[in-house]
């Protein structure tokens, strides 16, 4: 019997989860981060698609745990904790995204600047939670489409300009 | 949270209608054809639909954008697909050259420039608001790449955005077709009252 392998898609602010032998993915990140976490034996993984650094920059209470980086990660584990018994310490993560797209306009609006923000708030909350980022394929000013497959806990990173590659 | 009326969106739709209509005015002197455009439809709408709007997240698009600066403070953002960017630096002059080399990264700035300033102009002229623009900023990328930035301050307080979406005839086709282009008025949350209080003044 062969199993069907098929590729969870997660949209903006979103997040999804997936079990071997699956893939999740999230198309057309900018300033965006997608955060990958997976244990090491590559059973399962969660990823969040998030905008924001830091929900406490947030103005309104309809508050979306999937959108900020900091609250993002707790939500991962928590997610991977529902999806078996890892332990954290077995727990790993990859990120991409966080480009600088408008480039000349970032210069009189540092809210274009977002994407390094995303990519550093990223980074923190996964310290804080002591996950090792096995991949960090962040900065540049160029769209991101990312799979993260659990076949090979490879992730695929397509740019339009670059072509496909694996981290 | 964001929140706009019917009325209001009538006359951002009153504005719209006049400032893209000058700005294919100026498109058709500088490509030296005719260029027309539909009257736009005006729509608060979620920023996931708006990505699927554009093709969805991955479908490569050509993305002008610019900040309106002064009284009202606003992201624009004018997103087109990529097929035509070629064509566009090819008649605007006169040979084919890449969308990345010195002369038709200049054409496609000044093309970014025509639109966006024709419509300032009108915004400016029919709201009595003092508003400037910055210089445009041209990207070429993915969909949801290229238009997510622009919707980061709205995303503080909710997911929706102002749509003002036409057709411009695509100029570049055996028989004339609509090439939809997709117009963004993206006030920052601060400017939404100096907007409300301008649209007020204005006879509807």
């Amino acid at each position: 019997m062969t199993l069907t392998q098929k590729t969870v898609k997660v949209g903006m602010a979103d997040m999804g989860h997936c079990l071997a032998p699956n893939s999740i993915g999230s198309s057309g990140l900018g300033s965006c981060v997608a955060i990958v976490i997976y244990p090491a034996n590559g059973a399962a993984a969660a990823l969040a698609h998030v905008m924001l650094p830091d929900a406490s920059i947030r103005r309104n209470d309809d508050f979306n745990h999937a959108k900020y980086a900091d609250t993002a990660v707790p939500l991962l584990l928590e997610t991977m904790q529902r999806l078996g018994p890892f332990r954290n310490t077995t727990l790993r993560a990859k990120i991409a995204g966080g480009a600088n797209m408008f480039q000349r306009l970032s210069t009189v609006d540092p809210m274009m600047k977002i994407g390094e923000r995303n990519a550093e708030a990223a980074r923190e909350a996964l310290k804080q939670a002591n996950i090792p980022i096995t991949a960090d394929v962040t900065g540049g000013s160029e769209g991101r489409s990312v799979v993260f497959s659990l076949k090979d806990q490879s992730l695929s990173v397509r740019t339009i300009h670059g072509g496909t590659k694996l981290y | 949270m964001f929140s706009i009326h019917q009325a209001e969106l009538d006359k951002i739709r009153e504005i719209s209608n006049i400032g893209l209509g000058q700005a294919a005015t100026s498109l058709s002197r500088l490509l030296d054809m005719s260029c027309k455009m539909t009257v736009p439809a005006v729509t608060l709408t979620g920023f996931d639909e708006i990505i699927e709007l554009a093709g969805g997240p991955e479908n490569e698009v050509a993305a002008i954008s610019l900040k309106m600066k002064g009284a009202f403070r606003a992201t624009m953002l004018f997103i087109f697909p990529a097929a035509h960017v070629s064509n566009i630096i090819g008649r605007l002059t006169g040979e084919s050259t890449g969308i990345m080399d010195g002369i038709g990264n200049s054409a496609l700035h000044e093309f970014g420039n025509i639109i966006t300033g024709a419509y300032v102009a009108t915004f400016a002229d029919v709201t009595k608001l003092n508003v400037r623009s910055s210089i445009p900023d041209v990207v070429i990328d993915m969909a949801g790449a290229a238009i997510t930035p622009s919707l980061l301050p709205l995303s503080l307080y909710g997911d929706d955005v102002i749509l003002i979406q036409t057709y411009f005839n695509d100029w570049f086709a055996e028989s004339p077709e609509r090439l939809q282009a997709q117009f963004y008025l993206i006030p920052e949350p601060g400017s939404m009252n100096v907007l409300r209080t301008a649209l007020e003044g204005m006879p509807s």
